[in-house]
């Protein structure tokens, strides 16, 4: 049983606010959190990489202050796909706090 | 404000073995990530050593996340599978036609085999049918070198498990062994050889780069 939210969850959650770039993600997730979720970033890039690949986003490199940065940014079936998973982790956390509730 | 040796050195360890293609992109989107860190905790008042290590913590174990990056993007051993299997695939569609001609037709007389043996004249019109339209259905569907994957995918149990086909000529004990065997060599097939290129294949797939790290 994975008890962790899927990072790609926590990814889609953020970008649903607006196109970011990785520690522009990153620095959303541990804030949001209230630094509770600390996922080391370096994981981050492969998540977001298999979402482009599967279309969920989409993303855009843009040169600013000298430096190249990768924008993301949620698409359609992406949105859909965060209303799925969202949906699958409220089920898996009302089943925890059912079991929680009959235990006590 | 440029990247530490240190950092360097990171990149190095926890990229090693990812394909070159991948490897650049991902380097380079490490790159920004690690200098948007540094400047936030430059920006928070840490002293530069202290920000450049808390950047490199914050981007993780380099051996964890090599293990995370090569099970994700394709490794240079499958970059260089890949690429030959695309050209394979270029030269000559054909080619693919042929793989698909001897699926459809070993499928198609094992299975008239099974029902009624003197039906040859019907298998061969629906192989026939087949011999064209499964190749493009595929290639259309799936993108040229997934469909090639594919076909192989149907070809190699065919010969992997052929001591089946011969089931009347072998002893039971003989059989099972062959028959093991067959099926030990398809598994070890899909898993090791054809899996991880149809899983990583679009990463693989041709696209414009934007300069190297």
């Amino acid at each position: 049983m994975n008890t962790r939210p899927p990072l790609t969850l926590l990814v889609l959650a953020v970008l649903q606010d607006g196109p970011q770039h990785g520690y522009g993600i990153a620095r959303a997730i541990r804030q949001r959190s209230g630094d509770r979720l600390d996922a080391k970033e370096g994981s981050l890039y492969p998540a977001l990489h298999q979402l482009e690949a599967g279309g969920l986003v989409s993303s855009e490199e843009q040169h600013a202050e000298g430096r190249a940065r990768r924008t993301y940014t949620l698409t359609g079936a992406g949105l859909a796909a965060l209303r799925e998973q969202r949906e699958g982790w409220s089920r898996q956390v009302r089943a925890v706090q059912a079991v929680l509730g009959t235990a006590s | 404000m440029t990247p530490s040796p240190a950092f360097w050195r990171w990149c190095a360890l926890a990229t090693r073995g990812v394909a070159p293609g991948a490897r650049e992109r991902l380097v380079r989107e490490l790159e920004a990530h690690y200098l948007d860190a540094l400047e936030a905790y430059r920006a928070a008042g840490c002293r530069a050593g202290r920000a450049e290590q808390l950047a490199l913590r914050d981007l993780g174990d380099p051996r964890a996340l090599r293990s995370v990056y090569l099970r994700t993007y394709p490794t240079e051993g499958q970059a260089r599978r890949y690429a030959a299997i695309a050209a394979w695939t270029a030269s000559g569609p054909a080619r693919i036609r042929l793989i698909g001609a001897y699926a459809a037709l070993m499928a198609l007389g094992w299975a008239a085999g099974l029902v009624a043996p003197d039906v040859a004249l019907g298998s061969a019109l629906l192989a026939a049918a087949l011999l064209w339209l499964l190749p493009a259905w595929l290639a259309a569907r799936l993108g040229e070198v997934r469909a090639t994957l594919a076909l192989w995918a149907l070809v190699v149990p065919w010969q992997a498990a052929a001591p089946l086909w011969s089931v009347w000529q072998l002893e039971g004990g003989v059989l099972l062994l062959n028959a093991l065997a067959g099926l030990l060599v398809y598994a070890l097939f899909l898993t090791w050889w054809l899996g991880p290129l149809w899983r990583k294949a679009r990463f693989l797939a041709p696209r414009a780069s934007s300069g190297s790290c």
